[in-house]
């Protein structure tokens, strides 16, 4: 890789790694032998029914994914056929399961490489084109800074779409390394229990994708903070981070200050162990995945083990979904936390689109009531994250919007469950929430990091509490459909950092007013200290669209619904809406813009009375005390209000 | 209904669970259609809502909805370097029905990307798209409508030498996509791809 302006080396240490590195590693194994070492099994072996079927298959696989241009040295196989055939037995029903095992190994490396070499040919592409560009764009610097600036912008834009890129194609190199490092791994031990000894093929695969049994890499203190982790993660060596990745998965992956795209590889290795589980015993007994579920102990499993599964699959249609409609140009996403057996086994994860290390703008959405990793809020086909991604994107291209998609807390589970009326969850997860956007200060790259937290119903509450209860540090604070603000009184409350405290509430979502009852809460439980402290009173606090609260509001009306309505409580995320056009320009760092697309609101407030004063006359005021009620967004004409839909249905949420 | 309330000292001393079946009682009531909140609405006029329940969309025709739009922009603007994709979307944030068709087109861009979108529109309006999002939406973007379907127009945001333009349908789909499949992408290249 030769280039002329951009510096390799501090190219490859921005980037967090080497992904030239991660591909040699990969091509130098050779799957052509092991696919011949298959074949000699495949010809000793009376090969029939499923056995024949896979190898036939994977053959297949192999023979379209195989580039012919390594793996021009066959071992000598007949002597290691012979000797495995002597001790099995002639007609061992083991020899084609053998050939199939050993020529899915084959394919799969086959199938990596090919994978690999075409994403660096591509990365070596866009680099050279990058460089190209810079070089070109140096020719232009006269040397004069105020006539320069617009070029050193320009140069600065290319430098992060190198980075970029580099980055996110190390992120997928060490993704498919992992995968087939993980895949080798269980096929060693089949072959093992098949009474085969796969000490040859291990010299002729990628060995350096297995993971070494050497001294382990010690992990940081427990209580490091992000900064503390980010700095040990620096200065571990490639090596130490890979082996790091695959031998403490768990650990790495939701380790706040280790980089996202480093979490996200540990995170999907351990969801893929997750599947691989049940579908490998599924497979080796010939059953459907369903049938193990329904049974586990039959097949040597637990339930934990099917707790696992399913919010592995859950959340892997998770990250299928986000990555967007079209296949061929996928949006980058990073599983940037998992704990598939949290909060009771509803289980736990959050889901970036864009890497937010890399993108100027990071929007963490955080969703309310009945939404877990279980029921499928990280896919079921509404398109929060997405829509958020898109429009925030569009509002300011040139400043990238990565999005979280954060169920990273035990949020109420329906409306019937009685932790709804209480702050204790929103507390609870305030801090987790709080945890998870500190991390994102310490691991970014660059200056000039812009972080919106937006939180929906029962999740605005615990975006409060992250910012008044947890210490969190975001610039922008986004809440809609806000049920009460809990811990925070007022916006100062939040004590965002440059930015503002913005609301979004329809005037007809019921759930938005709920937080007009504060009075009547205080009055019904001021007195009770401890559950006042403990979060177990009922109440939920105040409504941050209320003029005193001092919230920017913007408008968030929700067509065709004039009065209250549950449904309108569902809508803050529809294309076309005035609440996702709101959104977007907040999380793209342009809140200010807010005025000029004609999104700013009036606050609710309290009725006002004319009163004489001497001196005076008449004076109109507003009522000093109790709710504010009146909603000015109520009074707008309907056919002003941007948004396009009306449901025949009533929502539960 | 908070004069009362105030007047309300005893409860304090019952236990919890009953205050909450109170305060959960008053809440229920407030949901019900209490007029606490002042709604004034103005009469609306002509509906340019999309949605009409009385002729919902089966899945191939939300599908076709916006995947002959698709076909059409391509030819229409006679893009290169095309690929898309189409999914349901639910048009809440509940996953539930109603569902709309949605489709992705990326294609390449082709010298100043202003200069480009705006020839992509012009090419578009001569085939009888509307500038602009249809009555009662907005967006980020380069916008047009035709027959109830909103097409957006940007970057494709992981990679600016590419468009992407998002074709939203109308929410007329009623069936319940959750557990289908049909919320993920399904590639629809190959039909762009026809001229």
């Amino acid at each position: 890789m030769q280039l002329h302006n951009i510096d390799l080396g501090k190219l490859i240490s921005a980037a967090g790694g080497d992904p030239w590195k991660v591909n040699a590693t990969i091509q130098i194994g050779s799957p052509a032998d092991i696919s011949d070492l298959a074949q000699a099994f495949h010809r000793a072996g009376q090969s029939a029914g499923e056995s024949e079927r896979s190898f036939q298959e994977a053959l297949r696989r192999f023979q379209a994914s195989w580039n012919h241009h390594n793996g021009q040295h066959p071992i000598n196989d007949s002597a290691q056929v012979q000797r495995v055939q002597q001790n099995l037995g002639t007609q061992s029903a083991q020899l084609p399961r053998i050939a199939a095992d050993l020529e899915n190994v084959a394919a799969a490396l086959a199938e990596a490489q090919r994978s690999c070499a075409t994403l660096i040919s591509t990365l070596d592409s866009n680099l050279h084109s990058l460089d190209d560009q810079i070089g070109e764009a140096e020719k232009h610097l006269t040397g004069h800074e105020l006539q320069d600036m617009s070029l050193y912008e320009h140069i600065g834009v290319l430098d992060v779409e190198a980075i970029e890129d580099t980055g996110s194609t190390l992120a997928q190199l060490v993704s498919i390394r992992a995968g087939y490092s993980d895949y080798l791994a269980r096929s060693l031990a089949v072959l093992r229990t098949d009474g085969y000894d796969p000490a040859t093929i291990q010299a002729v695969d990628a060995v350096e994708s297995i993971p070494k049994a050497q001294d382990t890499v010690a992990l940081p203190p427990p209580h490091a903070s992000p900064d503390e982790v980010h700095r040990w993660w620096a200065s571990r060596t490639p090596d130490q981070r890979q082996r790091l990745i695959a031998e403490e998965s768990d650990q790495i992956g939701n380790l706040n200050g280790v980089p996202v795209s480093a979490r996200s590889d540990a995170n999907v290795l351990v969801m893929n162990q997750d599947l691989d589980r049940v579908r490998d015993i599924a497979s080796h007994y010939g059953v459907s995945a369903d049938d193990v579920i329904h049974d586990p102990t039959e097949y040597g499993l637990t339930p934990t083990d099917i707790t696992r599964y399913q919010n592995a699959d859950q959340t892997k249609q998770g990250l299928d979904h986000d990555i967007g409609n079209d296949p061929l140009h996928p949006n980058p996403v990073y599983l940037f936390a998992y704990d598939p057996l949290a909060f009771g086994g509803k289980g736990r994860a959050a889901i970036a689109i864009g890497n937010p290390d890399l993108a100027k703008n990071t929007a963490v959405i955080v969703p309310g009531t009945s939404s877990s990793v279980e029921g499928g809020w990280l896919h079921d086909g509404h398109n929060d994250a997405l829509n958020l991604h898109s429009q925030a994107n569009a509002a300011d291209p040139d400043n990238p919007t990565a999005v979280i998609a954060w169920m990273g807390y035990d949020a109420p589970n329906n409306f019937e469950d009685p932790r709804i009326a209480t702050p204790a969850l929103a507390r609870t997860g305030g801090a987790t929430l709080a945890a998870d956007v500190n991390s994102l200060w310490a691991t970014h790259l660059g200056a000039g990091q812009h972080v919106t937290v937006i939180g929906h119903s029962y999740g605005s509450t615990t975006v409060a509490d992250a910012f008044a209860g947890s210490h969190m540090h975001a610039n922008d604070a986004v809440l809609i459909g806000c049920p009460g603000t809990d811990l925070a009184t007022s916006a100062r409350s939040f004590g965002v950092d440059g930015g503002h405290v913005y609301v979004g509430d329809a005037s007809s979502d019921p759930v938005g007013v709920l937080g007009l009852l504060h009075g009547l809460e205080n009055s019904l439980f001021g007195d009770d200290l401890g559950g006042q402290l403990a979060g177990t009173d009922p109440g939920l606090g105040l409504d941050p669209a209320a003029h005193e609260f001092g919230a920017t509001r913007f408008r968030a009306e929700v067509h065709g619904f004039p009065d209250l309505n549950f449904s309108a409580h569902s809508h803050y995320y529809d294309p076309g809406s005035e609440a996702l056009h709101s959104m977007a320009d907040i999380a793209s760092g342009n809140g200010d813009a807010l005025g000029t697309d004609g999104m700013l609101a009036q606050p609710r407030h309290r009725p006002e009375v004319t009163i004489k004063v001497p001196g005076l006359g008449s004076v109109t005021i507003e009522e000093p005390v109790g709710p504010a009620f009146i909603d000015p967004e109520a009074q707008r004409p309907r056919e002003s209000v941007q948004d396009n839909h009306v449901f025949d249905r009533s929502h539960h949420h | 209904m908070f004069s009362t309330a105030a007047t309300i000292t005893e409860p304090r001393r019952q236990r919890p669970q009953q205050l909450l079946v109170l305060l959960a009682t008053l809440m229920t009531v407030l949901l019900g259609g209490c007029a606490l909140v002042n709604h004034e609405t103005h009469p609306s006029g002509p509906s340019s809502n999309p949605f009409d329940s009385a002729h919902p969309l089966s899945d191939d025709q939300a599908m076709a909805q916006v995947v002959d739009p698709a076909k059409q922009i391509v030819a229409a603007a006679d893009l290169d370097g095309v690929s898309g994709g189409f999914s349901f979307a639910s048009c809440n944030d509940q996953g539930d029905p109603p569902y709309r068709g949605t489709a992705t087109i990326h294609f390449l861009i082709q010298g100043d990307p202003d200069a480009y979108f705006q020839k992509i529109q012009d090419a578009l309006v001569s085939h009888g798209w509307n500038p602009g999002a249809p009555p009662g939406q907005i967006f980020h973007g380069t916008t047009l409508n035709k027959d109830g379907v909103t097409a957006n127009m940007s970057f494709l945001p992981s990679d600016h030498s590419y468009g992407e333009i998002n074709l939203y349908g109308e929410c007329r789909n009623m069936t319940d996509h959750h557990n289908d499949g049909k919320t993920n992408a399904t590639n629809i290249t190959d039909q762009l791809q026809v001229h």
